[in-house]
């Protein structure tokens, strides 16, 4: 099933819009968290988000004005940075618009479009189309084809904060059976009510921006992102998706497994798909969310496979915890990091006050790195591990 | 032109009227209680009615299987659009800025019943869930199919759908309530019934799945509106 080449990877998150300047942000250690003024819910949720400003007064083309909605107008930012539309129009050229599949993972969709009826007290103005285009789960590979032009399988994964680590898995299977030549695959994920109050809710966000593996850390906070990867068999891009493995906790809907059991599954699975072994892999991108659970249990679990030494880090303190667009986020920042030769740092952790996973990286720092991995864990245990590294090795 | 084949040798639908039926093996025993999964009497009261309704399907499929041959099988799990008794619960307390239930909250999940059957086996093999609007039982299969074919072994895929409560009624109309569990396995392995994904522009002289179900009297599934044919086709054959 692998290597896939990775032909083009862009995204938008707090930190920038496209590559050069999110890696800027990360290779200077910046955060992109703001306290929460998101719509009227800024005195209910006191919180810190990572919030793309420029969404705000996006549009979309009149064409695609039934899906407008802000998850719609973070992957349509997305798509047309970093050229990533073009090279997907010259893939579909060459194999044909009918074998581009479109995978895409989200835990928000557009819900807040209808979320904003209800607030507003116009639920009155809600029909079928707008739904489907707009909220539901599939609503965004609909839009995301639609804006691509192409019309090969297509489908959403949502499985809450793993769902755009898992759509990668989904592309290598269908590339592996001949379904398909090339496949979009990422996610997106914007601020909307039902996750700031639902997460609220759970007490598991942050009254101070998120420092995750802080010994001190007190929750999450969110962001919003989008990130789209383009993959193939054998195409010259210079990285690669090397593995993937997927697994279950079995345990709790909101709570990790107290030992990060589907964690490690996760982890042995990707390396035995990448034919890997745990010493190969110069860094991690751990899901790292700031819950003092998250955070606890995934040390216990990466020292278990790696050992302790291992550099990692979390980049949700810079970021926030895109949710559904998590996965394809930190994959996109582990192929900077494949690219420039550059650890992303934990930001908001200074060196002394760590607590878990001894080589926890707290500044940005240049290494030589060959292979790297990406935790993603959602609600419901849902678990995914990503290995990625030189598309020629 | 590409083609993935599997089979499915057995499968559980329910429609709105509650009552369980067969095409496969489990025909004979499709009204016997089955309970495969063990979550505690209180985690079983806060299971949202999507999961319920999906449940009931996967755990009278799974009732006969081994325990601990059940923990190590994937499951893929497929709904269009979600559940909307916990959509309209949220909503209101939205509308009414009044603090979100936790368990509501984790319960929308779209994953909700794929996390719930593999907490109730204590399993660490994975599980998956997807949306696809009108396509969504098509990519549910298909990927219970690919997964079957790649591990070479059995694939649980489970769909279901809930028509939405008075409040969301006019965000789907047209959903009624239906559910299917279904063993997907490799085609040479399967007897009963054949799964067949075309990828491209199909000109295949397959059968649609709307039309074999239909032939098959699976009655849930024809005329559901998720049953079309567009971009990846899927057929079942005998």
């Amino acid at each position: 099933m692998f290597p896939l080449t990775i032909e083009a990877f862009t995204g938008v998150c707090s930190i920038g819009r496209g590559r050069h300047q999110i890696a800027g942000a990360l290779a200077a250690g910046t955060s992109g968290l703001e306290r929460n003024t998101f719509g009227d819910s800024g005195k209910d949720v006191q919180a810190y988000v990572g919030r793309v400003g420029a969404l705000d007064g996006a549009t979309l083309p009149p064409a695609l004005a039934p899906w407008d909605c802000r998850n719609n107008r973070l992957a349509w930012m997305a798509l047309h940075e970093d050229g990533f539309a073009e090279s997907v129009a010259a893939t579909a050229a060459r194999y044909g618009r009918a074998r581009i599949g479109v995978f895409v993972g989200t835990s928000t969709s557009g819900m807040l479009d209808t979320e904003q009826l209800f607030r507003d007290g116009q639920e009155r103005d809600l029909d079928a189309a707008r739904f489907e285009q707009r909220h539901s789960f599939g609503a965004a590979s609909d839009f995301i084809a639609a804006a691509l032009g192409v019309q090969g399988p297509r489908h959403c994964v949502s499985t809450a904060c793993s769902s755009s680590a898992k759509v990668f898995a989904v592309a290598a299977r269908y590339l592996a059976l001949d379904l398909i030549d090339a496949a979009v695959v990422g996610g997106v994920d914007t601020l909307c009510y039902t996750t700031l109050y639902g997460f609220s809710s759970l007490e598991l966000l942050s009254a101070v921006p998120a420092r995750p593996f802080a010994h001190d850390r007190s929750g999450l906070s969110i962001g919003e992102g989008a990130a789209f990867a383009l993959l193939v068999r054998n195409g010259s891009g210079r990285t690669a998706l090397l593995g993937a493995g997927e697994s279950s906790d079995g345990h709790h809907m909101s709570s990790p497994h107290p030992d990060g059991l589907g964690a490690e599954c996760a982890m042995r699975a990707a390396l035995a798909s990448a034919h890997l072994q745990p010493d190969e892999i110069d860094y991690i991108n751990l899901h790292g969310t700031g819950t003092p659970a998250n955070d606890r249990v995934e040390a216990l679990a990466v020292a278990r496979v790696f050992g302790r030494a291992v550099a990692c880090s979390s980049t949700k303190g810079a970021t926030g915890h895109c949710l559904g667009a998590a996965g394809a986020v930190e994959a996109l920042i582990c192929d900077l990091a494949l690219e420039r030769q550059v650890v992303a740092a934990n930001v908001g952790v200074s060196g002394d006050d760590r607590e878990l996973p001894a080589g926890l990286v707290t500044r940005p720092a240049s290494a030589p790195l060959t292979y790297v991995l990406s935790n993603s864990f959602g609600f419901g245990g849902s678990n995914c591990a990503l290995v990625f590294g030189a598309a020629n090795r | 032109m590409a083609q993935l084949t599997f089979a499915v040798t057995d499968w559980v639908w329910c429609t709105g009227d509650g009552e369980l039926h067969s095409a496969g093996e489990t025909a004979a025993n499709v009204d016997r209680p089955a309970t495969v999964l063990r979550l505690p009497p209180a985690e079983r009261r806060r299971l949202n009615p999507l999961t319920i309704f999906a449940l009931r399907v996967a755990e009278r499929l799974a009732a006969s299987r081994d325990q601990a041959a059940l923990r190590s099988v994937p499951m893929v799990f497929g709904s269009a659009y979600g559940d909307g008794d916990v959509l309209s619960r949220l909503l209101t307390a939205l509308r009414a800025h009044e603090p979100l239930s936790p368990t509501q909250f984790h319960n929308s999940v779209h994953n909700a019943a794929a996390g719930y059957w593999s907490i109730g086996l204590a399993s660490q093999a994975p599980t998956t869930a997807l949306a696809a609007g009108d396509e969504t039982l098509e990519v549910t299969l298909a990927e219970a199919g690919l997964q079957a074919c790649l591990r070479d072994g059995p694939v649980l895929m489970v769909g279901a759908a809930r028509a939405f409560p008075a409040m969301l009624q006019p965000a789907c109309p047209a959903l009624q309530d239906f559910a299917l569990a279904a063993w997907c396995v490799p085609a040479a392995v399967g007897r009963a019934w054949r799964c067949s994904v075309s990828s491209g522009n199909s000109s295949s002289d397959d059968e649609s799945l709307e039309a074999a179900v239909r032939a098959h009297g699976v009655q849930g599934l024809a005329g559901q509106r998720y049953v079309r044919r567009l971009g990846a086709t899927l057929a079942i054959v005998q």
